[in-house]
């Protein structure tokens, strides 16, 4: 897989190359609009990683020039928060996903992986994590065969980290999802959203299925730690 | 007393007013009298030469016999006609009893005041006049014209008794008219604020006087408007500058302890470092939330919003916390209650306000959010039970950077910018942030937002 990052602060991104590397990806870097458009429409990448606010021409007159040149590679836009509007903006250029900064790099890897694996595996209807088995159609939990009776708050957590299994999923993105709080709150909030689900998911039993990535945030996933 | 006499612009001037109207009004009274009483006298005593000089005539050149109709000479005159040894000729009826006859004649000169010319000192005045046959000796009692000049003298003293309370009232009435315009100026000054700079004292409503006075006073307004300008931009570029390299150290950090194979010990420690830069990172997009709110430019999009799904869906995120801290957070509105304003904005309010009242309640606590009806308009309200904020913290809560409990808030991840941001959303929707709280009973913060 070959990324394209177009980012001015250059610690940001060795930083993302550095982190992305070990994942398999093939990493190149523009520190400017008119050399990140040159770069990709030269080589062929699998996405594009764009900060907005570039110097020579911003991220998102890169992706219209690239679309109009008929090249419809996927993109991240990497924005800051207060230029909100730009959201929405990003998105009926068609990017694709977004990203706030600051970000945690984890929300960015799920990201990527959601971006390249989209069109790959549609329509879930059910999630089998260990002996969890998720039902997404009815909104039902059952562990080793038994019925899980969540709160519909419980549930949706419970989806979240299902769906993104083996992936961490950053405190943010909880509150995001699960509240729509798209505003830095207490993170002792979803910590005791976790504390919570783990009562009824991980306690009565010996495998634990919920784990915390101290200072980042929560992964689903069996047969670790 | 002399404290109160320096620093008060209205005594000093009606104390100034008294003094003045005194001496001017004894001075002219003095100038007055004076003037009269010599004038008076000047009168009198031109009154008895003639009367003198007609008297000799009548003996010397009409050689009129020396009879009753020789002593007519006016009402206020007493006469004497005496030979030339002063042995008196003819009198008016009784004056021997009132003036007595001299005795010895005067050794020199022809006419003779009994106290000179002009200087009537002595009650009755008498002219002594010689003609050919003998001596004059004319007369008159002073006493009534002295009465005259008496009563106008105290007339002349009561006025000056007056005059200073008259002058003291008189001055402050003058004053309190004059300094009008400076309490126009003061109301002005009054309702410059650091949120409305643009504000300048209208000097065309002002006296030439306090015209530079005024305009000194704008041109500190609009300084400080600059350097308020300039303080707020630097905070915000500040916010901007920091907000890339804490993003980077983040990353980097993130990246290093994904990698792996560190000691439990230094990965701890890292970890640490991602908390301390989040909550960089945090204060940093709350700063610049906040500059963003005090813009002027800066509009939100309003939206019809129902008042009970607000509500819930605040409360919703605190339910694990507070489930775990044994508080109830109660919700008490009218289901059919709608509010215009901007959703995310508004949850973000109250999601700083519940954070507080559940921060700051006890185990088993009740926390109600409340929305109601009135008057001003429709209030939300978070009130908790606690143990409330110390009266020294209340006034200076919404100021930035303030924390009443500071190890517990920062472990917390609050900033001190919470309530900072509650009253610059309030302010966005018109809205106004009230908070009160007594301590030991808990605190209420409320937002009003006027009726449309």
């Amino acid at each position: 897989m070959k990324l394209l990052i177009v980012e001015d602060d250059p610690r940001a991104t060795l930083a993302l190359e550095r982190g992305l590397r070990p994942h398999g990806f093939t990493v190149e870097t523009a520190l400017d609009g008119l050399q990140g458009l040159a770069l990709a429409r030269a080589g062929s990448f699998d996405l594009l990683i764009l900060d907005v606010m570039l110097p020579g021409l911003d991220g998102f007159t890169i992706v219209s020039e690239l679309r109009t040149s008929g090249i419809e590679t996927p993109v991240i836009f990497l924005t800051a928060r207060d230029a909100l509007p730009d959201r929405i903006r990003g998105l009926e250029v068609g990017g694709g996903d977004y990203l706030v900064k600051p970000f945690a790099f984890s929300e960015l890897l799920l990201r990527i992986n959601n971006l390249l694996k989209r069109g790959g595996d549609p329509g879930e209807k059910g999630l089998l994590i260990g002996n969890l088995s998720i039902s997404q159609l009815q909104r039902k939990v059952y562990r080793a065969g038994k019925r899980l009776d969540l709160s519909s708050q419980e549930y949706s957590l419970l989806e979240l980290l299902a769906r993104n299994c083996g992936n961490i999923v950053t405190r943010s993105r909880i509150a995001e999802e699960l509240w729509e709080m798209s505003f830095d709150g207490d993170p002792n909030l979803v910590d005791a959203a976790i504390r919570r689900l783990r009562k009824k998911v991980d306690d009565p039993y010996t495998e634990k299925l919920i784990h915390t990535r101290r200072g980042v945030g929560y992964v689903l996933e069996t047969g670790r730690d | 007393m002399i404290r109160l006499l320096g620093r008060s612009l209205q005594v000093r001037l009606a104390l100034g007013f008294a003094v003045t109207l005194t001496v001017l009004v004894g001075g002219s009274g003095l100038f007055l009298y004076t003037s009269i009483k010599s004038i008076v006298y000047g009168q009198i005593d031109k009154e008895f030469t003639n009367a003198a000089r007609l008297l000799v005539h009548k003996l010397d050149e009409d050689h009129l016999p020396l009879d009753k109709e020789i002593l007519d000479v006016g009402d206020h005159f007493l006469l004497r006609v005496s030979d030339l040894s002063l042995r008196p000729l003819l009198e008016t009826p009784g004056m021997d009893k009132k003036i007595p006859t001299l005795s010895f004649p005067p050794t020199q000169g022809s006419w003779l005041w009994s106290d000179g010319p002009n200087t009537p000192e002595r009650s009755p005045r008498t002219l002594l006049v010689r003609f050919q046959g003998g001596w004059i000796q004319l007369s008159r009692d002073l006493k009534p014209d002295e009465t005259l000049l008496k009563r106008f003298f105290h007339s002349l003293l009561l006025l000056l008794a007056v005059s200073p309370v008259l002058g003291g009232a008189l001055g402050q009435a003058l004053v309190k008219v004059g300094l009008r315009p400076l309490k126009y100026l003061e109301t002005e000054a009054r309702n410059l604020r650091p949120e409305n700079l643009k504000l300048r004292i209208d000097t065309s409503r002002l006296p030439s006087e306090l015209a530079p006075l005024s305009m000194a006073l704008n041109d500190s307004i609009a300084r400080l408007e600059s350097a308020f300008r300039r303080l707020g931009e630097l905070n915000s570029d500040l916010a901007h500058e920091l907000r890339t390299p804490v993003h980077s150290l983040r990353l980097e950090t993130e990246g290093l302890l994904a990698n792996g194979g560190m000691p439990e010990e230094t990965e701890e420690q890292m970890i640490g470092m991602m908390d301390t830069l989040d909550h960089m990172g945090a204060i940093i997009e709350q700063m610049l939330f906040l500059a963003r709110s005090e813009d002027p430019a800066t509009q939100v999009e309003m939206s019809p919003l129902g008042v009970i799904g607000l509500l819930r869906a605040v409360r919703e995120p605190f339910e694990p916390l507070a489930e775990e801290s044994q508080i109830t957070v109660n919700i008490e509105a009218d289901p059919t209650l709608e509010l215009l304003g901007n959703d995310t904005l508004l949850r973000r309010a109250l999601h700083n306000l519940l954070a507080n009242a559940i921060r700051h309640s006890p185990p088993g606590g009740v926390v109600t959010l409340r929305a109601t009806r009135g008057a001003e308009g429709l209030t939300l309200t978070v009130q908790d039970r606690g143990e409330g904020i110390p009266p020294q913290f209340l006034s200076i809560l919404g100021q930035r950077f303030v924390r009443t409990d500071l190890s517990r808030s920062r472990k917390a991840g609050g900033a001190g910018l919470g309530l900072a941001i509650v009253q610059g959303i309030a302010k966005l929707h018109g809205a106004s942030l009230r908070l009160q709280s007594e301590e030991g009973l808990g605190t209420v913060a409320q937002i009003t937002f006027p009726v449309f």
